[in-house]
């Protein structure tokens, strides 16, 4: 089930890319792509009735998830976090040269140039 | 004797000598290059056929090896004469150019390097690569010329490119086949294959590169800007030497590799293959002359004569027999001396007037006679008079076409020899008879540094003209050892299928003729000379006198019958923006559109994929 | 030992943060130190981080193949760090955090951590790619590199899914069988942005024109050199060479559609940059033929590449007028650019005839058609830029001046593709070795996982 809403946010994400003019949305579908495959690896680790991946004396048999695809998931927030801070800053630079964010005035305003 | 690998080493190294003896003084760099050049004249001259050494290895299991041949001595000689005259002419040319002369000399003995691998390489590969260092060196010179030589230059090199890449792909078809690239073990490798396709493939593929570099039709659109635009002096290399080597690569495609062995007989014992490169080369000729003759500029002018003569030289390489391979051979000397003779001779017209424009010149008869005596025989050779040893050739080709009973193409060679008459007439009458304009009245005639090679070129195909022992025998040798009957000679008299012939007898009556035409000439009453200014036209006055000189639109009578020809220039114009417009619209497509672009992209390779996957 | 080829310049780059200015003096220092320790390890050895075993922990593997990739790699970075006029200011701490994250993508035997180190790569490089105020060229190349990171991520939870574990070794060895095509098309997808295959890398001409030399100079070679090693050490090492045919078909597409779309580009650097291109195609194709000696003459090709490329782009990034006032810049240039055709006595020569006769060997045609069409092309535009800054006429305008350890740089690597034109032998035996390590793939899973 989880599977299905990744991939369909996968799909969003790219539906978001080829329709929308917004450089801005671009970057809004980037994330949900990125998103999307988080939810993906999280869905993976994820078994039925099992516990949280913590060790301690009142957990004696190890009845545990996948904790590996948890730990990759946070590595890949912070990239992701990171590419999106980094996305947002350089739209920032894109406006103050630009003056829009809108794809097609920007590429007549670079024809211009 | 120094070897042969060690003189290429020597020009290589030399080209930076020159570069740096040039900076420091231009003619002490330019009587280098000379010296250097007269002493691998030399070197040539006295090598022994057969003579070989190794060179280096580039892929596994083939040796480089250098060999002299009678073929490839022969061609080098001639060459190396050409190139050697140019570089005493060039000693006093480039003081007065605004080239840049150190970059000039330099490439010049790169090239050099580049044209000694390439006549005395054993193998396809060595001569490719011999092939390459020629035309980086000729490449690099040839935008030093007017201002449309930019241009001229990324053509040039790119249909040498064309042509080369072709040759390099046959190459790598043999040694795939064969694991063999040497010429004498590649004939024979070619002699036991059944596949005749194969045969077909390699040789027009190989034939392609000297098709590319020697003008012939479709590729011979590189020569009229290239020739025409190229510093002056230069252009006597390129049309004297260099589109030679590309007659040599065809020498090599149809006789090294016995043509007429390896393909059945298609017409009177010549194979189909070389029916169509003879056909080739009669197109050539047609469009050689026909646009010859409409040419105002006199370099372009002789340029496409180059293009009808290196068609004269596939027809008598073509044919394939005794008479005409010999006489393709002396095509090959007779077209090297002329060509250079008439460009030097436009080098030193240009060097004192500065234009190439037929029309704007006249009359420089009384001020540069002996440049006139030089452009005068150089003519005579070029369009096949007697005495001079153009007749010879073109002789013994249209002999030969005779015996084979191919008509047509005779018809076309006598077209490509009267026009040869009509368009060397027009720099003739427009730049050194006539009226001298007041501009060029003070010219002078060139200094006598760069009279003496155009003069020694005179004297050369008199000579050879009278005598012409000397090529004759090279060209026996050269017969025996590609497997072609020998034509027979005796010093002055050739025998033909046609009658014989001897070039003593031709001679003595050309110079009693002349002396008669003299003699009559000072008899009669001279004509009055008149000023190019003094003229009327119904009471007008004239402004322009130039559109009143005859130069211009000297052939326009015959020009209209062809106004509207089609240009293979237009043609090939047309296939490159063809080209550009399909990177433009790739460009616009996939690398300048916005993110939604790309992402697009990114969809459809992964549908493209798992579309074909599952 | 090898952790410190990540280590030092990760650590030296944050260090100098606050210092932005001085990091400059600090870059040629650091590259040096990598580049000794680099010399003082010897090839053949495994790390395990932090004591986890393979395949259970991450490991760095010091192949054969990766140590020469890390030698090409520092040296392309000591070269840049020698030039410090073409660095922008305060950019030497990225260059500082991309030295370190090129050494752990080569490094690493972990597929996850391969991941973090490209996505690492791609953020330094989104940044270089912004220098002198390109913002739009940058955040085009951030949203494909973000995309194409999410795919490689989808691909390396696959090769998880498909193996449970994400170590290189242990893939190539334990993948299941349906699973291989998927992740190898979602690991193609995500390489294929950085490594300027055709449809998908249309951030390329954009990013090179960023107005700073940098931005193609350490794109072009040192970043396309990681990358094709990635590519060569995923597709052959763990995939043994599947998936290959359908990159050999794209990379012949890169190869034509790149050089035609520079015949009609009127900037030097854009056009320089599609010739990039093209020569990324080249290399994959020729890697894709399969089998030992198309590795080892692709990566020699990749080699003669980037050497010329370093030399193209700085100059073209810094003169774009004429040769005459910098005849030392155009010399080296005219060297690069008759490499890149393939003139005899040119290092390029070497490696194009080496692939001709490979790809003839192997019965393919098609390859060396097209590269023989591709070079007539390319040697049409190169050789129109050469002319042109050769004999321009306007000496006007800004007269930019190239200073004296640039210009000798530049020449020392023109000589040396002088040299490798004529003895290829230095750059034959690092292309062999990288080929060695990626090719025996049964050595590396033994140096990994340790006698299986």
């Amino acid at each position: 089930m989880v599977y299905y809403i990744a991939f369909i946010l996968i799909g969003v994400g790219i539906y978001g890319f080829l329709t929308q003019k917004n450089l801005f949305k671009h970057l809004v579908s980037l994330t949900i792509v990125d998103t999307a495959v988080n939810i993906f690896i999280i869905s993976l680790g994820y078994i039925e009735g099992k516990e949280a991946p913590i060790y301690s004396k009142y957990t004696p048999i190890a009845n545990f998830v996948d904790p590996l695809p948890q730990a990759l998931v946070l590595t890949a927030i912070v990239i992701g976090v990171g590419t999106l801070a980094l996305g947002a800053s350089l739209l920032i630079k894109v406006y103050e040269k630009y003056g829009t964010l809108d794809v097609e005035q920007i590429a007549t305003k670079e024809a211009e140039e | 004797m120094i070897s042969l690998t060690n003189l290429i080493l020597v020009f290589l190294i030399g080209s930076i000598v020159s570069y740096l003896l040039t900076k420091a003084n231009k003619i002490l760099g330019s009587i280098f290059n000379f010296l250097l050049i007269s002493y691998a004249l030399y070197v040539v001259w006295n090598i022994k056929v057969g003579h070989e050494e190794v060179l280096f290895r580039i892929l596994r299991d083939v040796e480089r090896t250098l060999k002299v041949t009678n073929l490839g001595k022969y061609f080098a000689i001639v060459s190396l004469i050409v190139i050697s005259f140019v570089a005493f002419f060039i000693i006093e040319w480039i003081r007065k150019k605004d080239i840049k002369p150190a970059a000039f000399n330099s490439f010049l003995l790169l090239m050099v390097s580049g044209i000694l691998g390439v006549f005395f390489s054993n193998d396809l590969l060595t001569l490719y690569i011999f092939w390459e260092i020629a035309v980086l060196g000729s490449f690099l010179i040839v935008p030093m010329g007017k201002k449309e030589s930019k241009r001229a230059a990324i053509i040039y090199v790119v249909t040498s490119a064309i042509g080369s890449y072709m040759y390099l792909f046959a190459t790598f078809s043999i040694y795939q086949r064969y694991g063999i690239l040497s010429f004498e073990q590649v004939s024979q490798y070619l002699a036991n294959d059944s596949s005749n396709l194969f045969k077909w493939f390699v040789i027009l593929f190989i034939a392609s590169a000297g098709i590319a570099k020697s003008g012939i039709f479709p590729l011979h659109t590189w020569l009229r800007i290239t020739h025409g635009n190229a510093p002056d002096a230069f252009s006597a290399v390129l049309s004297g030497q260099l589109v030679k080597m590309g007659s040599y690569v065809l020498a090599i495609a149809l006789s090294v590799f016995p043509t007429t062995q390896l393909f059945s007989s298609f017409y009177h014992g010549v194979p189909l293959l070389n029916y169509v490169l003879i056909w080739l080369g009669n197109i050539s000729i047609l469009i050689g002359t026909f646009m010859a003759i409409r040419q105002n500029d006199m370099k372009q002018l002789i340029a496409f004569s180059s293009i009808a003569n290196g068609g004269y030289i596939l027809v008598g390489l073509g044919i394939m027999n005794s008479i005409g391979y010999a006489g393709g051979l002396f095509h090959v000397f007779n077209h090297a001396i002329a060509a250079a003779m008439i460009f030097l001779s436009f080098a030193a017209v240009v060097y004192r007037t500065g234009t190439t424009k037929i029309d704007e010149m006249g009359g420089l008869i009384w001020r540069m006679p002996w440049t006139f005596v030089t452009y005068l025989v150089g003519i005579i050779s070029l369009a096949g008079i007697p005495p001079t040893s153009g007749f010879i050739s073109k002789w013994m080709i249209f002999s030969s076409l005779v015996s084979k009973g191919m008509f047509i193409t005779l018809a076309i060679t006598f077209i490509g020899s009267v026009g040869s008459f009509l368009y060397v007439f027009r720099p003739l009458a427009g730049v050194f008879l006539g009226q001298l304009k007041r501009k060029h009245s003070d010219v002078k005639e060139v200094p006598i540094i760069m009279l003496v090679p155009m003069l020694l070129f005179v004297i050369l195909t008199i000579l050879i003209g009278v005598y012409p022992k000397p090529v004759l025998d090279s060209i026996v040798s050269i017969e025996n050892e590609v497997g072609i009957k020998a034509i027979e000679h005796s010093g002055t008299i050739i025998k033909t299928p046609l009658g014989q012939w001897n070039t003593l007898t031709v001679f003595t009556m050309f110079s009693v003729g002349f002396i008669i035409a003299a003699i009559l000439y000072m008899i009669f009453p001279k004509g009055k000379k008149v000023d190019l200014t003094d003229q009327y036209t119904g009471g007008e006055y004239l402004y322009n006198y130039d559109l009143y000189h005859y130069a211009t639109g000297f052939y326009r009578f015959i020009e209209r019958l062809y106004d509207k020809h089609p240009s293979f220039e237009k043609l090939y114009e047309k296939l490159v923006s063809f080209f550009r417009y399909i990177g433009y619209f790739t460009y616009k497509l996939v690398y300048k559109t916005s993110p939604s672009g790309y992402v697009f992209w990114i969809t459809i390779v992964i549908l493209i994929l798992f579309w074909v996957r599952w | 030992m090898s952790a410190l080829l990540i280590i030092i310049p990760l650590l030296a780059g944050f260090l100098f943060i606050p210092f932005k200015e001085k990091a400059k003096y600090i870059l040629p220092l650091v590259v040096i130190t990598t580049l000794i320790i680099l010399l003082l390890l010897s090839p053949d050895q495994t790390n395990a981080m932090g004591g986890w075993k393979a395949p259970f922990g991450i490991v760095l593997v010091l192949d054969s193949a990766s140590y020469y990739s890390l030698l090409v790699v520092n040296i392309v970075f000591l070269l840049i760090s020698l030039m410090p006029q073409i660095v922008e200011k305060g950019y030497s701490v990225v260059l500082l955090i991309l030295l370190a994250s090129t050494n752990g993508l080569v490094l690493t035997g972990d597929i996850f951590n391969s991941f973090v180190f490209l996505e690492i790569t791609a953020v330094a490089a989104y940044i270089i790619a912004f220098s002198r105020k390109n913002p739009y060229g940058a955040f085009k190349y951030l949203i494909l590199g973000g995309i194409s990171g999410a795919f490689y991520l989808l691909g390396a939870i696959y090769a998880y899914i498909g193996t449970g574990s994400l170590n290189f070794a242990d893939i190539s060895v334990n993948i299941k069988e349906g699973f291989l095509p998927i992740v190898a098309l979602l690991i193609f997808i995500g390489i294929g942005v950085e490594s300027k295959i055709f449809p998908l890398a249309g951030w390329v001409p954009d990013v090179y024109d960023s107005g700073s030399p940098l931005t193609p100079v350490i794109l072009g070679t040192g970043v396309t050199f990681t990358i094709m090693y990635l590519f060569g050490r995923i597709f052959i090492t763990v995939f043994h060479g599947y998936f290959l045919d359908v990159v050999f078909i794209f990379g012949l597409l890169t190869i034509v559609l790149g050089e035609l779309a520079a015949l009609r580009q009127n900037k030097l650097i854009k056009a320089l940059a599609f010739s990039s291109i093209a020569q990324a195609g080249l290399v994959l194709s020729t890697i894709s033929l399969g089998g030992y000696e198309a590795i080892k003459f692709g990566y020699f090709h990749l080699l003669n590449d980037i050497s010329a490329k370093l030399v193209l782009f700085i100059i073209a990034a810094t003169i774009a007028h004429n040769f005459t006032e910098n005849k030392i810049a155009g010399v080296s240039f005219s060297i690069a650019s008759f490499s890149l055709i393939g003139f005899p006595l040119f290092a390029g020569f070497r490696s194009k005839l080496l692939i001709l006769q490979l790809a003839f060997s192997k019965d393919n045609y098609l390859l060396p058609a097209v590269v023989l069409f591709a070079t007539v092309i390319e040697a049409a535009y190169i050789l129109k830029w050469n002319i042109k800054l050769w004999h321009s006429t306007n000496t006007g305008e800004e007269k930019q001046k190239i200073s004296w350890n640039v210009n000798l740089i530049l020449l020392i690597v023109a000589l040396l593709i002088i040299f490798i034109g004529i003895f290829p032998d230095l750059y034959l035996k690092m292309a062999q070795n990288i080929a060695d390590g990626l090719t025996n793939y049964r050595a590396y899973v033994t140096n990994v996982l340790g006698g299986m």
